[in-house]
């Protein structure tokens, strides 16, 4: 017998599944981390769904948690591998996503929210556990370094 | 909307359009949710019939690689189920586990992930294991896993576990993320940049041990919490099942905390102090609010006068507590929860909202909602404050900066012309 709320996190399943996947991995470049990331994230939600309000919002914040400690992980081997090949490598050359790949994990997490999610500054400072002062530092940061790396 | 805006959404859009997500993620999601429950939820589409063929085929190159001393388990066949786990005990791979982001614990140099476990299971059960069985390897995507156990003469069984592995791509080799041993529960495992400690409960009725480095070990209680002064090294647990030989292993590596969580340490071992019921390791069972007041009112000196949190929690393992600390003015405390231990918190930082420093490349730069008298000082720890780095005026139409070269904990003050506080606590790594 399947719990009442089980038909409610389907449906929150085939509305944001892909959705997240597309976001997660524009965070840590990776399809598969991406993947990963989102079925525990799904995962999380079933875990705590009798006590969250926004189960979308929670899977959301979920998705940026497992983006930010798998990036943590990328950051003590960065030394020993080399920038992780991309699921769209063929695409071709796509310097500006060259560009946004090179930006810190801060730094890119924010760009997408804004430029792919269309978040507003506060609801993604909520995402990062920062302040909406420095999600507008951290975008400024990241459009000049992207700015000056497209104009070489 | 300038030119490179547009550029940045047509790229991420680009990008993001040609991901394909796996179309049984559905079905990987239950399995993973019914590892954890056993809730039943509802199948979307058809279930897939892949994975006995798989297995199959796994089965056979399991025996063909890993030698005489493994063999395939025949899961059509009756299996003992070996001592009985006590009630609410969840043995195997733990809830807490994220095989994404843990790291390596045995790199297998092998491109092929039976071959990776052939290999592990040869270096750290040793040929002379008594009928060890290791079921074929199970893939999905990058990450597989493995189930083992070790029988008595007459196929009693005596242990049994799960070996998780991770595909390497740059290096092209499978890796060894964590094993777990069906009989023994890990409660939780934390490394706070000093110690690492392990908790949990073995009911497998074999004797337990701890590698305590150095080629010592430590014999360990049916329930166990034990904590080993490490450094700020990383730190492998590993918890062997022994009885003349390996019965057993349970094994995943620690790493001290890099980034976040980021005041574990050096905040809470002096707010400790200010507990009675602090742990050794300065985290507090009281509920998160308590811990932001008691922040706020011992360490920073201000006047509470109500908290609020959000309905429902902020999200997994992290609350935020907004505090009115008088005159119409808050303060927000981040706080994330120790992962052995659901209830103990440790505090992230605190901030007046609107008003905080921003450090990277060795440049604090501070962010003031109105003009007044600012201040940065380091803390020597939560009940101390250092030497004063900055003096100066800020305005919100300014930039003020000073260098920062040192890490710890940061505090600027901002007194506002109109006479109100602001106030930043946060960690500069």
């Amino acid at each position: 017998m399947s719990p009442p709320w089980a038909d409610e996190l389907v449906v929150l399943y085939q509305a944001q599944y892909d959705r997240m996947v597309r976001v997660a991995f524009l965070v840590c470049r990776d399809a598969a981390v991406a993947e990963e990331v989102v079925q525990e994230a799904f995962v999380s939600v079933h875990g705590a769904w009798d006590r969250v309000d926004a189960p979308a919002a929670y899977l959301r914040t979920a998705v940026l948690n497992g983006c930010r400690s798998w990036g943590r992980r990328q950051i003590l081997e960065r030394d020993r591998r080399p920038t992780s090949p991309s699921a769209t490598a063929d695409l071709g050359a796509d310097e500006l996503w060259d560009a946004i790949g090179r930006l810190n994990d801060r730094q890119r997490a924010a760009v997408v929210l804004r430029f792919y999610e269309d978040l507003p500054d506060e609801e993604i400072a909520h995402l990062l556990r920062c302040r909406p002062a420095t999600v507008r530092t951290s975008i400024h940061r990241a459009l000049a370094a992207l700015r000056k790396e497209i104009s070489r | 909307m300038n030119d490179l805006d547009t550029q940045i959404r047509e790229t991420l859009a680009r990008h993001a359009e040609v991901v394909r997500t796996d179309p049984d993620a559905w079905g990987a999601i239950t399995e993973r949710i019914e590892r954890g429950s056993q809730i039943e939820l509802r199948t979307i589409g058809a279930p897939t019939r892949r994975v006995p063929l798989l297995l199959a085929a796994a089965a056979v190159l399991v025996v063909a690689m890993v030698g005489a001393f493994l063999v395939t388990r025949d899961d059509d066949a009756s299996i003992d189920l070996g001592p009985a786990a006590p009630d609410e005990v969840e043995g195997g791979v733990p809830a807490w586990f994220d095989r994404g982001s843990a790291a390596p614990v045995y790199q297998s140099k092998q491109a092929d992930p039976d071959a990776a476990v052939a290999r592990y299971v040869g270096d750290r059960f040793g040929e002379t294991s008594p009928a060890l069985t290791v079921a074929p390897v199970v893939r999905n995507g990058a990450f597989a896993s493995a189930t083992w156990r070790t029988n008595e003469e007459g196929g009693v069984l005596i242990a049994s576990g799960t070996i998780l592995l991770r595909e390497d791509r740059q290096e092209n080799e499978w890796e060894v993320v964590g094993s777990f041993i069906d009989q023994v529960a890990l409660d939780g495992a934390t490394h706070d940049g000093v110690r690492a400690r392990i908790a949990g409960r073995n009911w497998s009725g074999q004797t337990a041990r701890l590698d305590a480095g150095g080629g010592a070990w430590a014999e360990l209680a049916d329930e166990f919490d034990r904590t080993l002064e490490v450094g700020a090294e990383a730190w492998t647990i590993r918890i062997e099942l022994v009885g003349g030989t390996t019965l057993g292993i349970a094994e995943l590596r620690l790493d001290p905390p890099k980034g976040y969580p980021i005041w574990p340490v050096v905040g809470y071992e002096a707010l400790a102090d200010l507990q009675a019921d602090a742990d050794e390791r300065g985290l507090v069972s009281q509920p998160p609010v308590e811990v932001a007041i008691e922040l706020a009112t011992e360490a920073l000196g201000m006047t509470v006068e109500d908290a609020t949190t959000p309905a429902g929690g902020t999200a997994p393992d992290f609350e935020t507590v907004t505090l009115g600390v008088g005159d119409g003015q808050q303060l927000v405390v981040q706080m994330g929860r120790a992962a052995i231990e659901g209830s103990r918190w440790y505090v992230i930082g605190a901030a007046t909202p609107g008003f905080g420093v921003f450090v990277e490349d060795g440049v604090a730069t501070v962010t003031a909602p109105v003009s007044g008298a600012l201040g940065i000082q380091q803390r020597t720890d939560i009940a101390r404050l250092g030497s004063i780095v900055l003096s100066d005026r800020a305005a919100p139409d300014e930039t003020t900066s000073v260098a920062w070269s040192g890490t710890g904990i940061i505090q600027a003050e901002l007194l506002a012309d109109d006479g109100q506080r602001y106030v930043y606590v946060g960690i500069v790594r």
